[in-house]
């Protein structure tokens, strides 16, 4: 299985950087990205965890790809498409391409061409190819409240820290 | 010696202790190279539509038009049309009937029931194509040695899908295809694989043999064609991430996936235990799906040879070969199999335990864990 671990040097050194991006343009545009997967996968109705699953499939895809050859916007879209199908709670590409096109503005939804659901469908095979269909992930979200145990703080406050 | 007794309930045990271990075929060198990119280029892969066949077309129907006579039931002043015909209309005529243009609430639902079946039929024939193949492993050498000598001269016609991108006219051709398993590496490429006759035929996946040029083995390529709306079926996608870590003894073994455009390829291992014949299946060439000029003749060797370990276990090899005869009327029993004189080495408490307690309880006995590199 591929390691999906990195250390901060190689968290420096992503494709993008190789492309004359700078750090922080990359986590703006990572910020963005994510922004769109969990914004779009409430207005879908997706689970947490589904759209833990995409953002983290987002994450990875950008280890392999520079932000200089594919949008943020489109692979967002396919990431959260993606992790629909693999968690069971499958959304329609139709409704998926819908809700982005809601929620970006039309230069921003250029990037999805002519055809947003052929664009889509190609992308998806790209990132199966990219991640190597290794599609199990485990959220250490499960945890959480295990470690919640842990601390010593009022009950309220303790909550509030694990719902956020 | 190995106990036997570990090895009964490891086998019944999940995989999980074998998942550590890596695919054999590819090495260090080549996961090293996993992170080759694309080229960005890729062209978009033709709109295909009527893909879904006539009985899902038929299916999708009547779950829409069930689902919208129950909501006209349920308040049928909204609609104008309550009384007309629902029943055989297409979607997009329905979806004009609705005058307020709200979608019903039983619309939101359906979608899921029409994903559900097609899983559930989907798994189905998923599980039965696997337990096809799925018993014991390895070619022996003068398969392989067959295999090089008839097969390679009758090279078959390629899959449509690498015609396509093999033409010399198109400009299109890339020198580095993307691949599964990284840009540099042999796998993951269809042209590492040569395809023979057809095994079988499900409903979302083809099942050939094949002939590996990498490993020089023959293999059972199953094709998923890729023409669905939704892009590639999930079903197939979990498929290949939970049997990418699955290695098991008793579980095929997936060797590789070739990702083309139109279709998806999981290579497995071809599991032969030698062509079925009338001596030992009495009648199997009266049955009408026996061709054996499509399996090809094979020898049944001794089961030694292919998997040399039982050579390691006292009577190991005559216990596996009692209990795997294609003649139930020869095949060892599961009463006669305990006394066999492959159990004789155990404490005959064992056998006299009752059914409630764990054969734990028995001294000496303990759970080793079988590792995939061990079976090899």
């Amino acid at each position: 299985m591929l390691n999906w671990y990195y250390d901060k040097t190689e968290l420096r050194n992503t494709p993008s950087a190789s492309n004359d991006i700078t750090y922080e343009t990359e986590l703006e545009y990572r910020r963005e990205g994510i922004c769109l997967i969990m914004d779009g996968g409430k207005k879908l109705k997706l689970g947490s965890n589904t759209i833990a699953t995409s953002a983290i499939y987002f994450h990875r895809f950008y280890m392999f790809h520079s932000f200089v050859n594919f949008s943020q916007y489109t692979i967002s879209c396919t990431c959260l498409f993606l992790a629909s199908k693999i968690d069971e709670t499958p959304r329609r590409l139709k409704d998926v391409i819908n809700i982005y096109h809601g929620m970006l503005n039309t230069t921003q939804y250029m990037k999805f061409g002519s055809d947003p659901e052929q664009k889509v469908i190609t992308l998806e095979s790209i990132l199966l190819e990219t991640l190597q269909f290794d599609f199990d992930v485990d959220h250490p979200y499960d945890f959480l409240p295990q470690f919640s145990q842990c601390f010593i703080a009022p009950q309220e406050e303790i909550d509030a820290v694990v719902k956020a | 010696m190995y106990c036997t007794v570990d090895k009964s309930h490891t086998s019944g045990a999940p995989a999980t202790q074998a998942r550590n271990a890596k695919d054999d075929m590819v090495d260090d060198e080549e996961w090293k190279n996993l992170g080759v990119g694309l080229p960005s280029g890729v062209t978009m892969r033709e709109k295909k539509s009527g893909a879904l066949s006539r009985m899902q077309k038929l299916k999708k129907r009547l779950s829409h038009s069930f689902g919208r006579l129950t909501v006209s039931k349920e308040d049928p002043e909204d609609h104008v049309s309550g009384k007309l015909p629902y029943n055989g209309y297409s979607d997009e005529f329905l979806d004009r009937l609705e005058p307020n243009g709200n979608i019903p609430e039983g619309k939101a639902d359906l979608k899921y029931t029409d994903w559900n079946t097609v899983r559930g039929h989907n798994n189905r024939v998923v599980k039965r194509q696997l337990s096809v193949s799925s018993d014991s492993k390895l070619l022996d050498d003068d398969i392989r040695e067959e295999a090089r000598v008839i097969l390679r001269p009758r090279k078959p016609p390629r899959p449509k899908s690498e015609v396509l991108l093999n033409n010399p006219g198109s400009e299109h051709r890339r020198t580095k295809r993307f691949s599964a398993f990284g840009g540099d590496s042999p796998f993951g490429k269809s042209e590492a694989y040569i395809k023979l006759e057809q095994l079988g035929e499900g409903s979302y996946a083809t099942v050939y043999k094949g002939y590996s040029n990498l490993k020089n083995q023959v293999v059972a390529l199953k094709e998923i064609r890729l023409q669905e709306e939704e892009g590639a079926p999930f079903t197939a996608i979990r498929e290949a991430s939970l049997l990418k870590e699955l290695k098991h003894a008793n579980i095929v073994t997936l060797h590789d996936i070739v990702h083309t455009r139109e279709t998806l390829t999981f290579v497995f291992e071809y599991v032969v235990l030698g062509t079925p014949g009338e001596e030992d299946w009495p009648g199997v060439t009266t049955l009408p799906g026996y061709k054996p000029h499509k399996l090809g003749q094979y020898r049944p060797r001794k089961l030694g040879l292919y998997w040399p370990r039982l050579h390691d276990v006292v009577q190991g090899e005559a216990m596996a070969t009692a209990l795997l005869q294609l003649d139930p009327a020869h095949r060892l029993g599961a009463d006669d199999a305990m006394c066999h004189p492959y159990f004789n080495g155990l404490p005959k408490k064992l056998l006299e335990l009752p059914d409630d307690v764990s054969i734990f309880s028995v001294e000496g006995v303990h759970l080793y864990p079988e590792h995939y590199t061990a079976i090899k």
